[in-house]
């Protein structure tokens, strides 16, 4: 039985996710993820019922404020720690595939 | 004397007292792990030579009297999302199958400082990501009260290494739900501390606004004296919460006369099964019946917790994940010519496919023209999910109602239907949001002899009189 | 006959702020050393770490954003800034999006227009925010990859937005300039632009001259120096009228320009979606600045260039044209400061910064920020002067060695033997050897050729080594002669 969905994602839609969340979904993948998408976003849409004008948006339960650090050097050299799970490593840096052109 | 029956604080003392040793303790415990795995998989790493060199160094300070703390010496199990220095920390994914840390979390470190012994990382689900551990990238855990079941999640493992005697106490950490529903399943006490109570350095995040660690026991004295133990106010983590009320271990006192508990109705509604609902309603009148006074009332929003919970909890996970990228630690796909390449197929081939479909849900909530609608809009409701818990709150003490709709689900029959599973989380997943702390503890069994658990909910704050009114259960029962 | 286009342009300028730790963790921010040694799990995106705000960070923030007469955001956020590349170590950047520290700005800047004369005009600033910079990328030619260093990840910086104010690259320079000047007074970053510390990017559109309407605007990155600046503008501006001529449009987009080719290249990609998908950083609470705080803020704030034109006019008797060279450089007017607290004659120090210091700092291609002797030493070369004890040309001679290695000069001239002898015996014995070995000069002299006595005291003075005082050389010429 088809399931009838209020939220239809299209395949740019799933496309294009795919290109911000930096994930290469095969074809039978990025058809649950359309149907996935789709259904949650209809669950989450019930919370359209809900009258939020004036409501400010909570990030933090607590109010809290102003934590900060005072301006110190706590740190040493690390960067044998940085490098211990470098799946690649050259010079005491970073290896990673060419980014210009 | 059987060591493994013995709960944490018991065994602490009895290594005290010099009836047992910390290492007996270790190597005990080992054994059982040994005979136990092949059957529950609570583990992903068993640190063997490592805890039992850890238990020689704990029991020679024992003995010198440098450790004198009330789980000095006892072996504890470590759910795989925190950061362990030199152990291999995997969040139960491919993408970390090799990660080590540098570092270990906050709460492991004020664990070791008492005295603990680590005995290793517990199965998950990936990333926190599911209620069942099957979504664990090495394979589920199953649930020692019955194998057929699952343990829940996401720190099925750390409740079943604790309901398997193969930890005398665990640390898990809770999103929605993930210590109180696996503490409910395999009939052992999970407890989610008020936001920022544990520090959450070293904890790999998922939803940095809801996750806490809290620990997953044998009984409710445990519960408060290792809560006590991994409290501290961290400077490393601009969310932690200094306190002063953290002896918790003062509130076991088996007294509830005048508490005030309510029952929220709408957790007692459609959805909910029968056997759950009667051994958690047989719960509240063991209290009343010691002098608590208990009546129902309307919470309200409980349909709304979920798709709020869904939306913020997807939305920073899909942002928590994106350092997973193969540059600095971590599974790297091979064989990619180009950046971008490598980045897609490390992340494809290395997140399952509940990871996958949060952030991806996570990525479409926050990307421009839904922001608004979605995330900020959820983010609203929460506020309004606050402040119907501080109305609660005005009125009761406690709210006590159930963990979970049903007793743990066979293995293999959640994974199918994804909003049929996110429903079970429907009373657990609403504290998170409020930041408020909850308890789960045993009151029964259904006819299957599968573990039914109550949850305790208590204002910001109030771990207190949550330990209270669970000890005071505890010792009416017993 | 062909149309009028006018350049409509605004700045978003990146400042590294002068902190001594990373923004959010107590990792160093020392220029150089070896790659990733100022690093930790904080800011390298190491799962599981934490970040915590550094206060310093915050407290620089509003000083600039009070002395280009913003309007503080007491309550402030951070958010996230999620793009992936891999020299942003947790695939986000901590910045703000929403609550902005600061807004609604504004500074006076002072253009030379065409005609020569100078015309003042407001920029408007449209906020500035705190941000975490990115760390280093560098090319392997010899393997093809590319190799990350994390040591500038992490590394606070400030962005200040303006409006798209401006019209020529002038009035750019001219903004850059105050900015700079107003931020190096406050100590808040040393704002090279060639070393990265100051990074500006232009928003740059073409409209007809008269059209209400702004034109499609393109972004370019990668211009350091105030040159490059002037080139990209004028070249994007010319790219953009070409376009329109041509019936074509202009694409909004990120361009990089290249100094050398002058010209500047697309950055599009199709792996960039620019949709950076902000949300309220949940790690780090929000930063409310009180009253009393933001008051503490502005009772520290320091003399900034017109009040301290102002005072030196008032103060010392040194030419207008001194103090504006002097002024322009918070460090040289430091050192023209300290020297004078020295008890060193304004006058005297004023004209070793005009003249001397600039005529070095032209030929080492140096900017006044670069300056590294230390007021003392430019006080006691004074000293040497005003004692008689080195002469004129000797001391120009310690002073470029004063400049280039901050020696003491006392000690260095008596290292060197550099003293004027005032031993009148020595004076008068070398004296009568050139009046002696020279007798058409001293033939000359007394036909009254005054000038002879100048090449008389010139002999002196080169068989003394430099080491006398041509006062008393040719004093003593005249009572010999």
């Amino acid at each position: 039985m088809e399931i009838s969905m209020a939220n239809v994602i299209s395949d740019e839609t799933i496309e294009y996710v795919g290109i911000l969340a930096k994930l290469e979904l095969s074809d039978e993948e990025k058809e649950a993820a359309k149907k996935d998408m789709g259904r949650m976003l209809d669950y989450i849409d019930k919370l359209g019922e809900l009258d939020t004008t004036g409501v400010e948006p909570m990030s933090h339960v607590f109010p809290v404020q102003n934590v900060f650090r005072e301006d110190v050097v706590t740190n040493g050299d690390e960067s044998e720690q940085t490098l211990a799970n470098a799946p690649g490593e050259k010079d005491n840096m970073f290896v990673v595939p060419r980014t210009f052109d | 004397m059987d060591i493994l029956s013995l709960t944490a604080v018991e065994l602490a003392k009895a290594i005290r007292e010099g009836k047992t040793t910390a290492v007996e303790a270790t190597q005990a415990v080992l054994d059982e792990i040994a005979a136990g795995e092949d059957t529950y998989h609570c583990y992903v790493t068993v640190e063997r030579e490592k805890a039992l060199k850890q238990a020689e160094e704990v029991q020679k300070k024992i003995e010198a009297g440098e450790l004198t703390g009330p789980l000095a010496g006892v072996p504890f199990a470590i759910k795989d999302n925190m950061c362990t220095e030199g152990t291999l920390t995997t969040c139960s994914s491919k993408i970390l199958e090799n990660f080590i840390p540098t570092f270990s979390a906050e709460a492991v470190l004020n664990l070791e400082k008492a005295g603990a012994v680590i005995l290793g990382k517990t199965n998950m689900d990936e990333f926190a990501m599911g209620s069942t551990t099957e979504t664990s990238y090495y394979g589920v855990t199953r649930n020692p009260r019955n194998p057929e079941h699952v343990p829940g999640g996401s720190s099925g493992g750390s409740a079943a290494a604790v309901a398997a005697q193969e930890c005398f106490a665990a640390l898990g950490s809770d999103t929605g739900g993930s210590i109180r529903q696996p503490a409910s399943y395999c009939g052992v006490v999970g407890m989610k501390p008020t936001y920022g109570t544990v520090s959450r350095y070293g904890l790999i995040a998922y939803g940095s606004s809801l996750d806490q660690i809290g620990p997953l026991t044998k009984d409710v004295t445990d519960c408060a004296t290792v809560l006590e133990t991994i409290t501290s106010h961290d400077p490393k983590d601009s969310t932690s919460m200094k306190r002063e009320d953290t002896d918790f271990t003062s509130a076991l006192v088996a007294d509830v006369k005048g508490m005030k508990i309510g029952i929220p109705r709408d957790y007692f509604g459609e959805g909910l099964d029968p056997e759950v609902r009667d051994a958690v309603l047989a719960a509240a009148e063991v209290l009343k019946a010691q002098g608590a006074e208990v009546e129902e009332f309307d919470l309200s929003l409980v349909d709304y917790a979920i798709p709020t919970y869904y939306t913020i909890a997807a939305a920073e996970a899909s942002s928590n994940l994106e350092r997973f990228d193969g540059v600095k630690y971590g599974y790297r796909a091979q064989d990619a010519e180009d950046l971008h390449t490598m980045y897609k197929r490390s992340r494809s081939q290395g997140f399952g496919p509940e990871v996958k479909r949060r952030i991806m849900l996570g990525s479409f909530v926050l990307s421009s023209g839904y922001y608004d609608a979605y995330y900020l809009k959820a983010l609203r409701v929460k506020a309004l999910i606050k402040k119907a818990f501080d109305e609660a709150f005005a009125k009761y003490d406690v709210i006590l109602g159930p963990v979970a709709p049903t007793t743990a689900p066979k293995l293999g029959s959640s994974l199918a239907d994804p909003i049929k599973m996110y429903l079970g989380d429907i009373y657990t997943i609403s504290i998170n949001l409020a930041g408020l702390p909850g308890i789960s503890v045993p009151c029964g069994t259904d006819s299957q002899g599968l573990p039914i658990g109550m949850q305790l909910i208590g204002d910001c704050f109030k771990e207190k009189t949550l330990i209270r009114a669970a000890y005071t259960y505890e010792q009416s029962v017993k | 006959m062909a149309k009028q286009y006018e350049t409509v342009i605004g700045l978003e300028v990146h400042v590294e702020l002068a902190t001594k730790t990373k923004i959010f963790c107590g990792c160093s921010t020392a220029f150089g050393g070896r790659p990733n040694t100022h690093t930790c799990p904080v800011c390298t995106g190491m799962p599981g770490s934490l970040p915590v705000l550094n206060k310093q960070v915050v407290e620089y923030a509003v000083a600039v954003g009070l002395a280009t007469n913003c309007t503080i955001t007491q309550y402030c956020k951070f958010d996230r800034k999620n793009y992936f590349y891999p020299d942003n170590p947790q695939n986000y950047q901590i910045s703000q999006l929403y609550l902005p520290i600061c807004r609604n700005g504004s500074v006076e800047i002072e253009v030379a227009g065409e005609d020569g004369s100078t015309y003042t005009k407001p920029v408007r600033i449209h906020e500035i925010h705190m941000e975490e910079d990115a760390g280093k990328l560098v090319h392997d030619d010899w393997e093809d990859c590319t190799l990350v260093d994390y040591n500038r990840s992490g590394v606070p910086l400030i962005e200040i937005v303006s409006e798209p104010d401006m019209r020529s690259a002038e009035e750019v320079i001219a903004y850059l300039e105050k900015l700079r000047l107003l931020i190096q007074y406050l100590g808040a970053s040393d704002c090279k632009l060639q070393e990265g510390s100051m990074r500006a990017d232009v928003n740059l559109s073409v409209r007809e001259v008269g059209a209400e309407k702004f034109g499609t605007r393109t972004e370019m990155k990668n211009l350091n120096s105030f040159k490059a600046i002037a080139r990209a503008i004028q070249g994007e501006r010319e790219r953009q009228i070409d376009l329109l001529e041509a019936g074509k449009e202009v694409i909004q987009e990120t361009r990089r320009w290249d100094d050398n080719k002058e010209y500047s290249y697309a950055m599009r990609s199709k792996e960039d979606a620019q949709d950076y998908r902000y949300f309220p950083d949940p790690d780090l609470v929000p930063v409310y600045i009180s009253d009393e705080w933001l008051e503490s803020i502005r009772s520290k704030q320091p003399e900034f260039r017109t009040e301290k034109m102002k005072r030196y006019k008032e103060e010392y008797d040194i030419p207008e044209y001194d103090i504006d060279i002097i002024t322009g450089s918070k460090h040289l007017a430091d050192i023209f400061e300290a020297s004078v607290a020295l008890g060193s004659q304004p006058k005297k120090v004023s004209n070793w910064l005009m003249v001397e210091t600039m005529r070095l700092l032209k030929e080492k291609e140096m900017e006044p920020e670069d300056i590294r002797f230390s007021p003392e030493h430019l006080s006691r070369l004074i000293g040497l002067v005003d004692g008689k004890v080195i002469n004129s040309s000797v001391a120009k001679e310690v002073f470029q060695v004063m400049f280039e290695e901050d020696v003491d000069p006392e000690q260095y001239v008596e290292e060197k033997g550099l003293k004027t002898v005032n031993d009148e015996g020595a004076l008068r014995k070398v004296v009568e050897e050139v009046i002696a070995a020279n007798p058409q000069s001293v033939e000359d002299y007394h036909n009254g050729k005054e000038k002879a006595i100048g090449f008389l005291v010139g002999q002196t003075m080169k068989a003394m080594k430099g080491k006398a005082d041509p006062a008393s050389v040719n004093q003593m010429l005249k009572e010999l002669l």
